[in-house]
């Protein structure tokens, strides 16, 4: 999953434009070893309410595997920007999250808490827009948390991602991402090593379009991740498109 | 877990200290109502105005008064972006 700013899992210390309503639609399969293959489709919105605080809420889809469907759960994702810069000092912002249960699971409650340190390296001199880099940087620190409904247990362990986008020789508008991170924030058991990698489409300032390939390898013997989806050990797979897009509602 | 309460206390120092040291850039919409060579006053949706200035190093679109902008402004009150705002 990608919470941030598609199609990263690792999220950076910027929010969108106060008033900008973001949209994240994203659909990918995932080649579980072991298990069947797994459909997954979801849009996230996201708003700024203030210069420095955005709210991320949303999250509707669902995943399709072994001829059963499953709602995904509701994420509600407040983060704030402590320090905005440009060039070699990071921004720096901190972020909070769970998942509300719609599926019906509501033994395990996900959650997390992080900060996010970003650089935004060679803005063109010609160019106005903060964000216009040629290398972006981000870095996360946090823990990722689980509480047990059932013996009312709560869980807690390191969440650190690295991710880097590059503008590429064909284009400013083209970009390669790529990132490491210990597993995805909102699935306990997944941990490193697990890699993303792909290419980010600037079609225009407010819609970007991506294509990803994702390797997480699962130590545990089975483990269900937050998507509803079953995945044996070893690793899995998933290639995924999603598409990005910007509305100046209130802005 | 104890390093996880030990990470998240560090977290909040680092929160804190940034809070105290100030914010970096705040961005800032408004409409510019005067230029006046290094400087130029911003008016904000709320009423409010400031008084900001530029040099060679500020990215910056051809402006001028009436335009809708979003500026990016230290403490100081120095500008490093100037976006105009499609109208």
């Amino acid at each position: 999953m990608a919470f941030a700013v598609r199609p990263f899992v690792t999220d950076d210390a910027r929010i969108v434009y106060k008033g900008q309503l973001e949209t994240e639609t994203y659909a990918g399969l995932t080649m579980t070893h072991g298990e069947k293959p797994t459909v997954e489709a979801r849009a996230l919105q996201g708003m700024a309410l203030t210069d420095r605080l955005e709210i991320i809420a949303g999250g509707f889809g669902f995943t399709y595997q072994a001829d059963q469907a499953l709602p995904l759960d509701l994420l509600v994702q407040p983060k704030y920007v402590v320090y905005r810069s440009f060039g070699v000092i990071p921004s720096i912002s901190v972020a909070a999250a769970s998942l509300f249960p719609l599926s019906g699971n509501r033994q395990l409650w996900n959650s997390y808490a992080m900060a996010h340190a970003s650089w935004f390296l060679f803005t063109p001199e010609d160019s106005t827009d903060p964000y216009d880099n040629a290398l972006a940087v981000h870095i996360n620190l946090g823990a990722k948390s689980q509480y047990d409904a059932g013996p009312a247990t709560y869980r807690s362990k390191l969440y650190w991602a690295a991710a880097f986008e590059v503008i590429t020789p064909l284009s400013r508008e083209l970009r390669f991402l790529g990132e490491v991170f210990n597993g995805d924030p909102f699935t306990y058991e997944e941990k490193f090593p697990a890699f993303q990698t792909g290419f980010r489409w600037y079609k225009t300032a407010n819609t970007q379009m991506d294509l990803v390939f994702r390797g997480v390898r699962n130590g545990s013997e089975q483990t269900r991740l937050s998507s509803g989806a079953e995945v044996a050990s070893g690793w899995n797979y998933t290639i995924q498109v999603g598409f990005r897009a910007l509305f100046d509602v209130f802005r | 877990m104890r390093w996880t309460y030990g990470l998240v206390i560090a977290s909040h120092v680092v929160t804190l200290s940034l809070l105290e040291v100030g914010c970096g850039l705040d961005g800032v919409r408004g409409q510019l109502i005067q230029i006046d060579g290094n400087y130029f006053v911003l008016r904000e949706p709320s009423g409010h105005e400031r008084t900001l200035y530029l040099d060679d190093h500020t990215h910056k679109d051809p402006v001028q008064p009436g335009d809708e902008v979003q500026v990016y402004i230290t403490k100081e009150g120095y500008a490093e972006f100037i976006q105009r705002l499609e109208q």
